[in-house]
């Protein structure tokens, strides 16, 4: 009788439990990024490597190709009156800088889209 | 007496599920890693080659004026919530009133600025840790760099035209 009560206790209590992902575009590898060197890639090989960025932005004397995939864990608890969320976005990012003649003259990257934690509103 | 006390209150407990509630809401955008590797640039030296090398992609970037704008953010709140919401009765229509009885939080908001000439040379660097109240006002003494911040984001989502700059071209970068 004892586990039955603790058993629909239980299932009262995850009934309101919830977790989710989003994650947008696809990740690049650490190892293509690292192809990518200053004052020999061209835009070409950038769009061949990469694909399409995300954002092109128009700088002064050059142009940067935004590549942007974020990744957002959410989890949640709702206990009758109580409700405990939590939210983390985290990105992986590249960000490459290319003259006027199509060379890549700075490159910039990041890959912590795998750091997003589910976890307890308070983490 | 105390017995039936408990359960009635047992009992209203699921009822006032739907219009009592407690929430906690934990927030977390980007890590402050790139920010602690601020130190590290110099104005007049670091080149935008380094800068990214050193710090990684910005999270916006935008031209303004003749400079090339890089920010850097990390957000993290906490906000503790107590709300009461009733139906209101109105024959044919369904509505609700939501009474908002108790906020609190804390929001720590992280941010870099740095302004790049068109020779690619670091010209301004700016950082700053904003905290805010429970209130929502920021206790920075200036926030006129989170200002800046929101407008410059909103122009490079394209939600602001670029022109809006033009009005003060003759001005010097907002610090």
């Amino acid at each position: 009788m004892r586990n039955v009560i603790a058993l629909a206790a239980a299932l009262s209590v995850l009934n309101g439990c919830y977790v989710s992902k989003k994650k947008d575009d696809r990740p690049w590898a650490a190892e293509i990024v690292a192809r990518i060197e200053v004052g020999k890639t061209t835009k070409a090989d950038v769009l061949r490597l990469l694909g399409p960025p995300k954002q092109i932005i128009r700088l002064l004397e050059s142009e940067a190709y935004m590549y942007i995939a974020p990744v957002e864990k959410n989890s949640g608890l709702v206990l009758l009156v109580l409700n405990l969320s939590r939210s983390d976005r985290q990105y992986d990012a590249v960000t490459v800088i290319i003259n006027r003649q199509d060379v890549v003259t700075a490159v910039g990257s990041r890959f912590s889209a795998d750091e997003a934690e589910y976890g307890p509103p308070w983490d | 007496m105390n017995r039936i006390g408990a359960a009635l209150l047992a009992a209203a407990l699921p009822l006032l599920g739907g219009c009592l509630s407690f929430s906690l809401e934990g927030s977390r955008d980007n890590l402050p890693r790139a920010l602690l590797q601020i130190h590290k640039l110099e104005a007049g030296r670091t080149t935008l080659r380094e800068a990214l090398e050193k710090l990684g992609p910005p999270d916006v970037l935008l031209r303004v004026h003749e400079l090339d704008r890089l920010y850097y953010v990390s957000w993290d709140s906490l906000h503790f919530k107590f709300s009461i919401s009733a139906p209101i009765p109105i024959p044919g229509r369904s509505a609700s009133t939501d009474a908002f009885i108790l906020g609190v939080g804390s929001e720590e908001f992280r941010l870099a600025r740095l302004e790049f000439d068109r020779k690619g040379i670091l010209r301004y660097i700016q950082t700053g840790d904003f905290s805010s109240t429970t209130h929502g006002e920021y206790f920075a003494i200036d926030n006129r760099i989170v200002e800046t911040f929101l407008e410059d984001r909103a122009r490079a989502l394209g939600m602001l035209p670029q022109d809006d700059d033009d009005d003060d071209l003759d001005a010097p970068p907002k610090k």
